[in-house]
């Protein structure tokens, strides 16, 4: 057992951890933060997948003891603080971009960072940015129109604020 | 804003999901939970001779090894779903040292960490003695077991297919499938008070309660499913699966929660999957493309240890007119785990080949191949005679060749291609899927709030029920959308049925509407102090017989106790009341798609666009087009959701998807999310759906059809004949590969 301190959505845990505890384990078993989601373990669903200093990776690949000191954000960490949903989980809404919900949050978290890593340009390369996350339930028409729509959005305030 | 019958409005549980906090079945935290690993079977038939646990028992946190020597415990008289009771399979794991097929559990472990009991899980040494084993259906030595039962003949098809003018005979194929379900297969059991609750994820709350009864021989009221999301289904989810029965002895045994999430790997057969078919299709016409004879031969991969058949010639042979019909059924008996449901379970793979076989007869007959769809279009259902409820497949046809620009196809086969030189492709094909009705509860209760609140124990797979259920009561009621609630997936509620057959929306919507409308009625009768005569409900207000209207929450409010509310309980016309009462407490009571009098189906027309690389022969679906009808849609927006999902799975089912099988080892091979190929965002380009409105009353009082399933059904056949329209090359398996194509 190895106790680290993991930061997570801004908040600072103190946990007792395995040595092989992945990180999706210590959200969801040990830190109760469920809405990262475990499709596979290995590294092929894309439905763990949580932002590390800003930059997508899945959890379920990662050992929760290297990430000691390191900013994670979760899903339950996209919202403004006020609770407005972050501009992607309403486009997944209004789009209906989700059907049984349980790729989402590794969608969400997906999109963020394929918007923020410039990689929304076109359809085609939002369905290339986008299949390391699989949905079964095939919603991926209605994912490429959110997060074009995100993407839209936020090259127009970019234009606004230049 | 208004949230009544046909409005688009955004999925109730959006929100939640979006954001994370919707739970699922391994999302509930229970104190003091042990966690389950498994060992399964490797070799696919023969006997555990030695188990070994010594080295496992001894890792730090281990808490309980159950084998078949520890367990002392079996189903009683619960059994296979198929044979009257609720589970996956007649045979148990654990329960003998018999092993039956690959994968099968042998070991459950139980520790305090997750790590502790994986780490015990690979101690475990298990010797066998192992016997011949066959997986595969073709493999040699298999018989054909004959469904005489299922055999349809009308007129003398055989002659007639020998005298046609024009015809068609090929063999197609499609293989095993796993259902794959992003959601894996968990079960959390926790025992208080010799109560049991368990969080798993499930298609049939009211089913699993049921069978867990049974087998722990306490009343239903002690055992509680809750399953209020469910990472996707497809089939794989209704059925009580062996691994949920091993964790609930074990959390009784420890005294303490157990927690088991599946591997993905053995997600390939603690569950069930899609079996192997081979269809032989044999089509007779006139030269004018009459059909004359329709032929549809189908074998099943079975299992030994249960017989499952998933019968596509009841379909096929309903769906063109042809005075000659003959279809026969057959199933060949493998060393598998018993295989099961999965969306569109006999359609999908029966209408890869009898949907190919139309478009070869229209080839040769040189006839655009949606014109000889409808040229064969029956006014009535062509083997007993019913008439439709309704069957608006010829308008679909129609509407999906303008949207997808079919007029344009040269049918001249690889004449077309894009500016960089791909072979284009263009294909269609018929859908249709059977609507079945099952008898369900539903409450509704109107609160002084303003509020309405929907509870059943029906079932949203991701398929809309959340929001369509509240819809309909919604509809009758007049309350906006904010303000309507909906209760589903857990056991104490009103019972609903199985989400299984696209039966959802009919039933449970059915049993929603009924108890809507008995709350109107009692509404009425309270605003007019007893006398409802000359009330009637408009705009959140209640109108009297002299035109004043008073907000319904204030007529609520005046009601002893503040609240309305009114339980019902629907029952398919066709269903007796014994067979209803049988349903509702946990049984499968059908009734339908064909009664009496009617045929109830739901049909559809898909097109797809293919692109070939004329040199690599790689297949990218660029379009894929499906108009249907389905009788009333709910709610626009989740129907095209799901209509499209299963285009999704059509396009997956004919480029992809195989569980390809170790023949030596009889054992699934590619079992991971690596190996067996799902469509990924890149494989899907444009899907466009649209749905045709029917009004039919004769299906349900709320006109609603099939939707869940009917997407995936023809689109296989669709690309596959586009396939064959870019390359000259039919390919009569599933699925489409380069090196079928070279
Ligand atoms: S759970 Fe991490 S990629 Fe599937
Ligand atoms: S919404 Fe079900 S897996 Fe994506």
């Amino acid at each position: 057992m190895n106790t680290i301190t993991l930061e997570v959505n801004g908040h600072l845990h103190t946990l007792a951890v395995d040595t092989r505890t992945t990180l999706l384990d210590a959200l969801r078993e040990h830190l109760g933060l469920t809405g990262t989601k475990v499709g596979c373990n290995h590294g092929t669903c894309g439905a763990c997948t949580v932002h590390i200093e800003g930059r997508r990776q899945l959890a379920c690949l990662t050992l929760a003891v290297a990430v000691e000191g390191r900013a994670i954000t979760t899903i339950e960490g996209l919202a403004a603080a006020d609770g407005t949903p972050h501009p992607m989980q309403a486009a997944f809404a209004e789009h209906d971009a989700l059907q049984c919900g349980y790729c989402t949050p590794g969608q969400i978290m997906s999109a963020v960072a394929c918007v923020a890593e410039g990689h929304a340009r076109s359809d085609s390369e939002i369905r290339e940015y986008m299949s390391g996350n699989l949905c079964r339930c095939g919603a991926y028409p209605n994912i490429v129109a959110a997060v074009r729509r995100v993407a839209e959005d936020a090259a127009v305030r970019h234009v606004a604020a230049a | 804003m208004d949230g009544s019958i046909g409005i688009p409005v955004v999925r109730r549980d959006a929100a939640a999901k979006a954001s994370g906090a919707a739970q699922y079945a391994a999302d509930f935290p229970h104190a003091g939970t042990a966690y389950a690993a498994l060992v399964t079977s490797k070799v696919a038939r023969g006997r555990i001779t030695a188990i070994d646990t010594m080295a496992a028992e001894a890792v730090p946190g281990v808490q309980m090894v159950l084998t078949h020597h520890s367990l002392n415990e079996g189903l009683g008289k619960e059994t296979f779903a198929m044979k009257g009771g609720h589970m996956q399979s007649s045979f148990m794991p654990l329960t003998s040292d018999e092993v039956h097929y690959a994968g099968q559990i042998v070991c459950l472990l139980i520790a305090d960490t997750q790590e502790a009991a994986e780490q015990a899980a690979g101690l475990v040494a298990v010797e066998y003695a192992t016997e011949h084993a066959s997986a595969a259906m073709d493999d040699p030595g298999h018989e054909e077991e004959p469904m005489e039962k299922k055999a349809i003949d009308v007129g003398d098809a055989l002659a007639a297919f020998a005298a046609a003018d024009v015809s068609v005979d090929a063999t197609y194929l499609t293989p095993a499938q796993h259902h794959n379900p992003i959601e894996l297969y968990a079960a959390t059991c926790a025992w208080r008070d010799g109560k049991l609750l368990v969080n798993t994820p499930s298609q049939w709350v009211k089913g699993k309660q049921a069978a867990l009864a049974e087998i722990f021989g306490i009343p239903m009221e002690d055992v509680h499913i809750e399953s209020p999301y469910i990472g996707g289904g497809f089939g794989s989810k209704a059925t009580l699966l062996a691994h949920t029965v091993l964790v609930a002895m074990a959390a009784r045994r420890l005294g303490r929660p157990v927690k088991l999430v599946v591997p993905r790997e053995a997600m390939f057969t603690v569950g069930s999957f899609r079996p192997a078919t081979r269809s032989r299709v044999r089509l007779g016409a006139k030269k004018d493309g009459t059909l004359t004879a329709v032929l549809h031969d189908e074998v099943g991969q079975s299992a030994v240890i249960d017989h499952v058949a998933f019968p596509a010639t009841e379909v096929t042979a309903r769906m063109y007119a042809s005075p000659n019909i003959r279809t026969r059924q057959a199933t060949i008996a493998t060393d598998v785990n018993t295989p099961g449901f999965q969306r569109a379970p006999a359609e999908a793979p029966g209408f890869f080949g009898f949907e190919s076989a139309v478009d070869e007869l229209a080839i040769k007959l040189g006839m655009d191949p949606v014109e000889l769809r409808v040229r064969n279009e029956p006014e009535r259902d062509p083997v007993k005679g019913l008439a439709w409820s309704s069957r608006s497949l010829v308008p679909c046809f129609r509407r999906g060749a303008e949207l997808f620009g079919w007029s344009k196809r040269n049918p001249e086969v690889g004449s077309m291609t894009t500016p960089d030189g791909l072979l284009i492709g263009m294909g269609c094909a018929t859908a249709t899927y059977p609507s079945a009705m099952a008898p369900s509860s539903a409450r509704v209760r109107l609160s002084a709030d303003g509020t309405c609140v929907v509870y059943c124990g029906a079932h949203d797979l991701g398929t809309g029920a959340y929001t369509v259920l509240g819809q309909v009561a919604a509809d009758v009621l007049g309350v906006p959308d904010e303000l309507v609630r909906v209760h589903l997936g857990d056991s104490t509620l009103p019972s609903g049925p199985v989400a299984g057959g696209s039966i959802t929306t009919g039933s449970s919507g059915a049993a929603v509407h009924m108890a809507a409308l008995a709350v109107r009625d009692r509404l009425l009768a309270a605003a007019g102090d007893g006398n409802p005569a000359g009330w009637s409900l408009a705009g959140g207000q209640v109108i009297g017989p002299d035109g004043h209207g008073r907000p319904v929450a204030e007529v609520v409010g005046a009601v002893t106790g503040g609240v309305i509310e009114e339980t019902a309980d629907w029952k398919p016309d066709a269903l007796s009341d014994d067979q209803m009462r049988a349903g509702l407490a946990g049984g499968m009571a059908f009734a339908g798609p064909t009664t009496e009098k009617h045929a109830s189906y739901s049909f559809g027309a898909q097109f797809a666009e293919v692109h070939v690389d004329p040199l690599l022969r790689t297949v990218r679906v660029a379009r894929m087009v499906g108009v249907f009808a389905c009788g009333r849609i709910i709610n626009p927006r989740t129907a095209r959701s799901n209509l499209a999902g299963g285009m999704v799975w059509g396009a997956s089912f004919a480029l992809l998807e195989e569980s390809q099988v170790d023949r030596p080892r009889a054992r699934f091979a590619n079992t991971d999310l690596a190996g067996y190929h799902i469509s990924t965002n890149a494989d899907i380009g444009e899907v466009v759906v649209e749905t045709i409105h029917e009004d039919d009353l004769v299906v349900n009082p709320i006109g609603a059809k099939a939707v869940g399933e009917i997407g995936i059904v023809g689109m296989n056949a669709a690309i596959a004949n586009a396939v064959y329209h870019a390359t000259g090359t039919r390919v009569r398996k599933t699925p489409i590969l380069v090196e079928d194509l070279l």
